[in-house]
């Protein structure tokens, strides 16, 4: 027998971070960009990963990771990734995994020899990307399409979470952001309304979770409104099992009661936002009494001055009612005396006409449509209001009811009446989001032009969407498909979609020939896509299985790094860099934390020697068309980068001396070393070092940068905009429809209410274990975990009550229905007291369908097979909890 | 010398099971075989709408009065100078005795077909050469290099913390004595070492 001593040295287990080298780098495990360091060590001669932990300097995560950020190493070593082109034999069918391997040269080759053969003109073609595209390669995906004349891009945080959530929010703040938008400050709040969201809480985005368990440890109250008890649910002080998609009723009796008992913060009304403003009523509609430019902003504002009891003009963008036009201090009224006219007319405020709008939104009424009851919504709204900091949460995925966009907007009306914008306890905008709106005001001043992607906010989609839209931007004379169908639609006087940016809308009908624009078929024949999965992520699944394998779809590319199940349906197959293998071409601000700060990533593995970057492939592609000069162009004018540089460093590249993600990461340094006064070396080294760079910390930007105290924010008046001007120019441009009232009003969800006992309202929501809209499902750890917790992450949750009159039980196989398009899947029941009895929900997390994804395909139900193609009218939001479905054994 | 302990605060857990994962990178227990060092039960209780629904995670222990060392047959598993609970992989008979002792079924066994799979999985960097009964080591390797265990350093909601339970100033010291946290099931007398706040 050993000694005890040498008994404990024999014991002593070394772990795997043990004598590691870590390098800094993005977690790509979903849109929170975590920042995080890898572990790598020499493991069999070969330089391996072998751990990543949260980046401890960073301001957004805080040291942490969720369990998809632990586990999204094993990525690198997936046996199946992508290591080789691909390029479909001859004779197979779309769908079918039927690859040869070939060189970069030969793939390229065949790209372009397809886009010959089926003489794809510019506007024939379309990208589709998923938000890594969309927070990493924004600045090359908008220059590669403006200079090589493709109008369209199909992105998929779009029309699921970004347009179809974020939007509502924005309308009212000015705010917009690829991805994502703003920090609630849970950790300074006493008060937290959370509504429709799990995935932005506890299942999981840890820049926000880290926030969260602040407030709970601190004891501040959590009101949690879902229909099932979700890990986000389940941390609250109450939870209210709302009836889906009356979210929005809830908020306007909260409104109500708030308005009319005094309890908003007056100063902020007066001050920052449009209450105070005149307006009279024309044709049922509120119209504030205002001027405009040629090119419709704003040049004034009427107000009541309290003090002097005149009449005076604000300016027509700005931060503050507190300085009229001429420079003179003023109060606003928020109220005018009953009678009041002016020039003849009857004039109130806009926060009279709210007051009326809001009448018929009592407690009483919200219980109707809530199913709450009036009682806990009034002590709620009592709560709420007269508690500070007091926090409504934005939420994070949207999408689900035609109302979307008006129940996230109503969440941040709610948040301007307790005035918690940029304020402990309130909505924080990025460091990133300061810094753009600080540079565009310049800007402004001084008459400058701000390159696209420096623009503040809403600024931003109105701009670069707006460029997708207008014929006249481009030589060819097409807008997007997407406009073009909703143009086609308001000719067949069809609503159409006002705002399809970067959307699917008219997609399918344009590939089978059906979209018409000037009298010619407007057709796609040709995508070429970058870290998309629309045949999971897009709704429904046979749409878009019908658009990959259409006869007139010409060419299918797909650039990724696992065989997703859209790869499968692809004619080249372009395999990319992992997050953890790849130096990226950009320095990037940290997310939405609220320090100004500069982060990268740096490669931590060798990547896999035949696969290639995002910056490279596009470059390529670019060369292929024969618009390279004009690519380093657009580069350049749209990110404010040198054009000499970027020459410099491409000329490089295309020598063949680096690659050009190398070039373009070696311009971004520049560019952003010369903005700080360091050199690109101690820029790379400091990063290299820390990982993040904090520029300047939150609480300096808020002496300075606080939006409503000290900016105007990008919304047309520069006010929090409680009455919305952008839904107003809405109304002028298309007519009245509830959906762009700029008013308060309630948009009840389309559901049927008289249901049979097999029929229930349907939920669906996100585990904590699996990103949405990612294809990172295939992970063995990540599938470990999911299948230890199969019935709540997979199972179909239905009440025992209906469960039990329906014969069903926890494992039995289940067929659901939906009731208004036939779809039908097959799930397994979960039978819990953790949902209403009238509603079923499922994770939208599982069920891939290529057999490569070792671990997760097959496994779970896939959601996107019972959604229909619903879209509502603003964005194309999707309408994905839209009808009712029958539950039978 | 550091009395180690951890306190785990089940107001603020939310489930996410990123400490399973954090610990099964960092000391390669066998997930395919859905064996973990640390589980996060997910418990349901009460009916609708009052239901409840509570995240409690499970680990050992590291008891001071452990009931697995007393029935151990070959002092494989012993205490280590810190204190923690550590078995012995070269000396463990595997005989599974400890873990019909613990009360709080921490232990499972890292078997062949694991030892097969994991060498299969990390390579030359395999941690568990051995067939041995596997359980929790506070993260000894991390700890005596003056890190936090891999599951305290990532938990996103700060629930799991760690550190010398006889400093007062420390953030377990401040929660035991205070007696805001507290073991589970302290009548069996085995003196855990983990704590919990709920
Ligand atoms: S929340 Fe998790 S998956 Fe998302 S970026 Fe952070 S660590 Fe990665
Ligand atoms: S990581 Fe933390 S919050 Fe997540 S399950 Fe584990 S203990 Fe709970
Ligand atoms: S302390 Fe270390 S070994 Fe124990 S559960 Fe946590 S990570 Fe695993």
């Amino acid at each position: 027998m050993s000694s005890l001593k040498e008994r404990k040295v024999a014991a002593r287990q070394t772990t795997s971070s043990r004598d590691v080298e870590w390098v800094p780098s993005i977690c790509n495990f979903c849109s929170t960009v975590c920042n995080v360091r890898v572990g790598v060590k020499t493991i069999d001669g070969k330089k391996t990963a072998v751990k990543i932990e949260g980046n401890p300097n960073s301001p957004l995560n805080r040291g942490k990771t969720c369990a998809r950020g632990q586990a999204g190493l094993r990525q690198t070593y997936d046996a199946q990734r992508l290591t080789i082109p691909l390029i479909r034999v001859s004779g197979s069918k779309r769908g079918e995994w039927n690859f040869r391997p070939a060189s970069w040269e030969e793939a390229y080759g065949y790209v372009m020899s397809k886009l010959e053969e089926h003489q794809v003109r510019p506007w024939e073609m379309s990208m589709v990307g998923g938000w890594t595209s969309c927070v990493f390669y924004m600045p090359l995906a908008l220059s590669f399409v403006f200079s090589t004349g493709i109008p369209n891009i199909v992105a998929s945080p779009m029309q699921q979470c970004v347009a179809a959530g974020h939007f509502g929010n924005d309308l009212v703040t000015g705010n917009f952001n690829f991805h994502d938008e703003v920090l609630a400050d849970f950790e300074n709040a006493k008060y937290i309304l959370l509504s429709m969201t799990n995935s932005g809480v506890a299942a999981a985005s840890t820049s926000r979770l880290v926030r969260f368990a602040e407030a709970k440890k601190r004891g501040a109250k959590v009101v949690v409104l879902d229909p099932r008890l979700s890990e986000t649910a389940a941390k609250a002080d109450e939870w209210l099992p709302i009836k889906p998609g009356t979210d929005g009723a809830f908020f306007l009796a909260l409104i109500h009661i708030m308005l009319r008992k005094d309890l908003y913060d007056e100063e902020f009304l007066i001050k920052h936002t449009n209450m105070p403003f005149l307006a009279l009523e024309n044709q049922g509609m509120v119209v504030p009494l205002m001027e405009s430019d040629e090119q419709g902003f704003p040049t004034s504002f009427r107000v009541l001055d309290r003090i002097s009891g005149e009449v005076r003009q604000l300016p027509g963008y700005s931060n503050t009612n507190a300085v009229d036009k001429e420079g003179k201090n003023l109060v606003p009224a928020l109220e005018v005396p009953p009678g009041f006219t002016l020039d003849g007319h009857k004039v109130k405020t806009i926060f009279q006409y709210m007051l009326e709008q809001t009448a018929k939104f009592t407690p009483a009424w919200a219980e109707q449509e809530t199913g709450l009851p009036a009682a806990t919504i009034e002590r709620i709204a009592l709560e709420f209001g007269q508690t500070r900091p007091a926090l409504v949460d934005p939420g994070w995925h949207g999408a689900r009811y035609e109302n979307i966009l008006n129940t996230r907007r109503l969440q941040a009306v709610l948040q301007a009446l307790v005035g918690g914008f940029d304020t402990p306890g309130g909505w924080l905008m990025s460091g990133e989001y300061h810094e753009k709106l600080l540079a565009f005001l310049k800007a402004k001043q001084e008459g400058k032009e701000v390159p696209v992607l420096s623009l503040p906010g809403l600024q931003f989609p109105l701009t670069a969407a707006g460029k997708f839209f207008n014929p006249a931007e481009w030589s060819h004379g097409h807008p997007s498909f997407a406009m073009a169908k909703s143009m086609a639609d308001k000719a067949e006087g069809k609503p159409g979609v006002i705002f399809p940016a970067f959307s699917d809308y008219g997609l399918e009908e344009a590939v089978e020939g059906k979209l018409m624009f000037n009298g010619e078929p407007y057709r796609i024949k040709a995508l070429l896509m970058n870290a998309a999965n629309p045949v999971r992520h897009f709704y429904p699944d046979t749409r878009w299985k019908n658009i990959l394998t259409h006869p007139n779809m010409g060419l299918v590319v797909a650039i990724d790094i696992v065989p997703s199940d859209t790869a499968a349906y692809a004619d080249v197959i372009l395999p990319n860099q992992n997050y953890i293998e790849r130096d990226e071409p950009f320095l990037y601000g940290a997310g939405p934390a609220t320090d100004l700060a500069l982060t990268t990533r740096f490669s931590a593995v060798e990547p896999q020697p035949q696969t290639k970057g995002t910056a490279d492939i596009l470059f390529e592609f670019a060369i292929g068309f024969g618009a390279l000069d004009k690519f380093m162009e657009t580069i350049s004018a749209f990110s404010g980068y040198d054009l000499a540089e970027i020459k410099e460093e491409v000329g490089k590249a295309t020598n063949g001396e680096q690659t050009f993600t190398q070039a373009i990461r070696s311009v971004s340094f520049k560019h952003h070393a010369r903005n700080l006064g360091l050199t690109p070396d101690q820029l790379e080294k400091t990063l290299r070092e820390k990982g993040v760079l904090v520029v300047e910390a939150k609480e300096k930007l808020m002496e300075h940068a606080a939006i409503c105290r000290q900016l105007p924010v990008p919304t047309p008046s520069g006010r929090i905009e409680i009455y919305s001007l952008l839904l107003a120019g809405f109304v002028r441009q298309e007519g009245y429809r509830i959906n762009w009232d700029p008013g308060l009003v309630y948009m009840p969800p389309a559901l049927n209410q008289e249901k049979k006992p097999d029929e229930f309202f349907f939920t669906y929501g996100k585990t904590p274990t699996v990103s949405y809209a990612s294809t990172n499902s295939n992970n063995p750890i990540l599938m470990a975990l999911s299948k230890a917790k199969e019935d709540e992450f997979m199972g179909l949750w239905i009440h025992p009550q209906r469960a039990s009159l329906l014969n069903i039980m926890t494992g039995d196989t289940v067929t659901v229905e939906n009731c208004l398009s036939g779809q039908k899947v097959q799930i397994n029941a979960f039978v819990t007291e953790m949902i209403r009895p009238d509603t079923v929900f499922m994770s939208s997390s599982f069920g891939t369908e290529n057999p490569l994804l070792k671990y997760s395909s097959g496994v779970g139900t896939a959601l996107n097979r019972l959604v229909p193609y619903q879209v509502e009218p603003i964005v194309s939001a999707f309408k994905t909890q839209e009808f009712t479905v029958r539950v039978t054994k | 010398m550091s009395r180690y302990g951890m306190v785990i605060d089940l107001r603020s857990c939310v489930g996410c099971q990123a400490c399973s994962a954090a610990c099964a990178l960092e000391n390669q227990t066998p997930y395919w075989s859905d064996k973990w060092r640390t589980k996060v039960m997910d418990i349901q209780k009460g009916e609708y709408p009052s239901t409840g629904r509570y995240f409690v995670p499970t680990i050992c222990m590291h008891c001071e009065e452990p009931a697995c060392m007393t029935v151990c047959p070959s002092k494989a598993t012993f205490k280590s100078d810190e204190g923690f609970v550590l078995v012995n992989y070269d000396t463990c008979l595997g005989c599974k005795a400890c873990m019909a002792a613990c009360p709080y079924g921490a232990r499972y066994v890292y078997d062949k077909k694991d030892v097969a799979q994991e060498k299969e999985v990390y390579g030359e960097a395999s941690q568990h050469k051995k067939v041995h009964v596997d359980k929790c080591t506070f993260c000894q390797d991390r700890v005596t290099r003056g890190l936090e265990p891999a599951c305290v350093s990532t938990c996103p909601t700060l629930s799991r913390q760690f550190g010398d339970l006889d400093d007062p100033t420390s953030t377990v010291g401040k929660a035991v004595s205070s007696g805001l946290a507290k073991p589970l099931r302290p009548d069996l007398g085995t003196k855990p070492r983990v704590y919990y706040i709920y």
